[in-house]
């Protein structure tokens, strides 16, 4: 089985290189958790020097390479403040097929409040089987930093029957943890159900692009 | 600035000076100080920061006697402190680079106490990410003094819509935005509709933060910051327009999803040169002259309308009408035949309403022409 993370995007696709298949792919949690460098450090590779508050939602894009197959995760990293996700970012929920919840391993109140994201994730997508994945961020710290010991975070994540990662999207050697982290989503996605509803892809340069098999098949999420 | 507008700019600041010094000499009023400072705000900016210091002190009023908290318990203890705190020791690429670390460390400081006067004094207000980017251009323009009152008094001009204790009436006002372009693009309006960026959420930092939160030349902020300081608070939504309208082809080029849309829109106002800020500015102060706030409920209604048929046209209708009609009014797409019956029904229609213009014109010269062009793109 092969597998690689192609170099960030050139936005540019022959034909053959086209993606077949795009993921739209949403991150949520508390503010200051790092969702906006853990998003970052996957798509860019590396840790951004400066990172300021995300104010709506942020758009970054990664095409992977998954035993020779071209697919395009689309990871939309939203604003963490609980005043912008009440009227502002419901939108973003739309024909999302996987889910990133962080938090962030020296932040009791961030994990505390995880229950209250996935409640919220539950009313916008309607389907309960979409892949999700459970990051605790942050935990290059020192041990008496972390406030969030692992059992209890995986106790947690057993009992919502979601995978748990401890990463850190600032240590470099965690690259490889965040890069699986996303891995895990894509493969999942990969094999999961071929009729999901695709974000929409109208390119007017190529009119041909919207087959008709597309459009108007069942949603995976119809939210 | 460039070296390009550099003459213009001297010549902007040598009547500034003579301006303030007349003032001094107080052989003009306040009043027409003021009148001539509005009129630079909206026209050309203050240039630079010495002139822009004086003219906003003079243009937002505040009162003397306002008292604003040094109590560091009462300051920390606030709900919003510890938000404000880590939104603001993150955020350095707003500080002038000519700025040493120390420097920057102490102006941070000083920016959680003002941004928790402003909330203590205020109990009814809640802090908003973004708010903190708008305090930090006052504080470096007028130093912390001078600051914390002007700051009280424009947030309760400007802001305090975005501080509600929830963002509903921030979404309203953020979604006038769409029935602005579709008056100036319609065509554009259309195509981000149809490409799913119709609920704008890529001009809420612009809308919220005055476009500090995107942009990196203070300069072009300030400039920006003159404008708004003496506009309606729905100005930045103007401009927001002006922008889509500005490069309403680029837009129209790119590829109609979500993805790349809402992309391409968020990067847009940093691509911007002076110059083009400049033009875009102008048009901004037309547009809201010819509608102002309290018309945009009505163009939001038009709008709506147009949504609801954008809604049932299907992409699949859509792709071959775009490739065939891409130089035609998108206005008439609005209309579409679909059989013989239809199409007499389309024409009977259109000559009794041009029949009726005909007789409307003849019997009214009073008639104001302008209720018949709004309708379309007019001021392209």
């Amino acid at each position: 089985m092969t597998e690689s993370i192609a170099p960030p995007d050139t936005g540019v696709f022959t034909d053959q290189e086209r993606p077949k298949r795009i993921f739209k792919i949403i991150v949520i949690g508390d503010s200051h958790v790092g969702k906006t460098c853990l998003t970052y450090r996957f798509c860019s590779g590396k840790f951004p020097e400066k990172s300021e508050a995300t104010i709506g939602v942020d758009f970054r894009e990664k095409t992977l390479d998954i035993d020779g197959e071209i697919f395009k995760l689309q990871i939309w990293d939203t604003a963490g403040q609980e005043r912008f996700r009440r009227s502002m970012i419901n939108h973003y929920y739309r024909n999302v097929h996987a889910i990133v919840y962080v938090y962030d391993v020296t932040n009791l109140a961030s994990f505390e409040n995880l229950p209250g994201w996935i409640n919220e994730c539950d009313k916008h997508v309607l389907d309960q089987d979409l892949p999700r994945v459970l990051v605790g961020n942050k935990c290059d710290v020192s041990n008496e930093q972390i406030v969030v010991p692992n059992s209890v975070a995986q106790r947690f994540a057993d009992a919502h029957n979601i995978p748990l990662f401890e990463t850190s999207a600032k240590a470099d050697e965690h690259q490889d943890h965040v890069n699986s982290i996303f891995m895990l989503l894509a493969h999942k996605l990969k094999h999961s159900k071929p009729l999901m509803s695709q974000p929409k892809l109208y390119a007017h340069r190529d009119i041909s692009v919207s087959s008709p098999t597309t459009a108007n098949e069942p949603g995976y999420c119809s939210c | 600035m460039g070296t390009k507008g550099d003459e213009s700019n001297q010549l902007i600041l040598g009547q500034l000076k003579i301006l303030f010094e007349r003032f001094h000499k107080k052989q003009i009023r306040k009043t027409e100080l003021e009148k001539n400072l509005i009129s630079y705000a909206r026209k050309t900016g203050f240039i630079n920061n010495t002139y822009r210091k004086q003219a906003w002190n003079l243009l937002i009023n505040t009162s003397d006697d306002e008292q604003y908290t040094q109590d560091q318990q009462q300051l920390k203890s606030h709900q919003y402190y510890e938000q404000t705190r880590l939104d603001v020791i993150r955020t350095l690429k707003r500080f002038p680079p000519n700025y040493s670390e120390a420097e920057r460390s102490g102006l941070q400081d000083e920016l959680i106490v003002i941004i928790n006067q402003i909330l203590v004094k205020h109990r009814e207000l809640h802090y908003y990410q973004g708010y903190h980017d708008i305090c930090l251009t006052f504080l470096l323009v007028l130093g912390n003094e001078l600051c914390v009152p002007i700051l009280d008094s424009i947030t309760m001009s400007h802001l305090k819509y975005f501080m509600e204790p929830t963002m509903e009436k921030t979404r309203d006002s953020l979604n006038y935005l769409m029935p602005l372009i579709n008056c100036i693009h319609s065509k554009c309006a259309e195509y981000m509709e149809r490409g799913g960026v119709g609920h704008v959420i890529f001009a809420l930092p612009w809308f919220i933060t005055w476009y500090s939160h995107v942009l990196d030349e203070l300069d072009v902020i300030l400039r920006l910051y003159d404008l708004f300081i003496v506009s309606d608070y729905l100005m930045p939504i103007y401009v927001a327009a002006e922008i889509v309208n500005y490069y309403g082809d680029e837009i129209l080029s790119q590829d109609c999803d979500m993805a790349t849309l809402h992309q391409y829109l968020s990067c847009l106002p940093t691509e911007i040169d002076t110059k083009v800020w400049e033009t875009i500015i102008e048009r901004a102060s037309h547009l809201i002259d010819r509608h102002p706030p309290e018309t945009l409920e009505s163009l939001a209604s038009e709008w709506k309308i147009k949504c609801k048929h954008i809604e049932k046209s299907s992409p699949q209708s859509y792709l071959p009408q775009r490739a065939n009609q891409l130089k035609t009014n998108s206005a008439k797409n609005l209309v579409k035949p679909s059989n013989v019956l239809s199409r007499v029904m389309f024409w009977s229609v259109a000559l009794a309403v041009g029949g009726l213009a005909i007789y409307l014109y003849n019997q009214s010269s009073a008639i104001d022409l302008n209720t018949f062009l709004n309708l379309g793109d007019i001021y392209r």
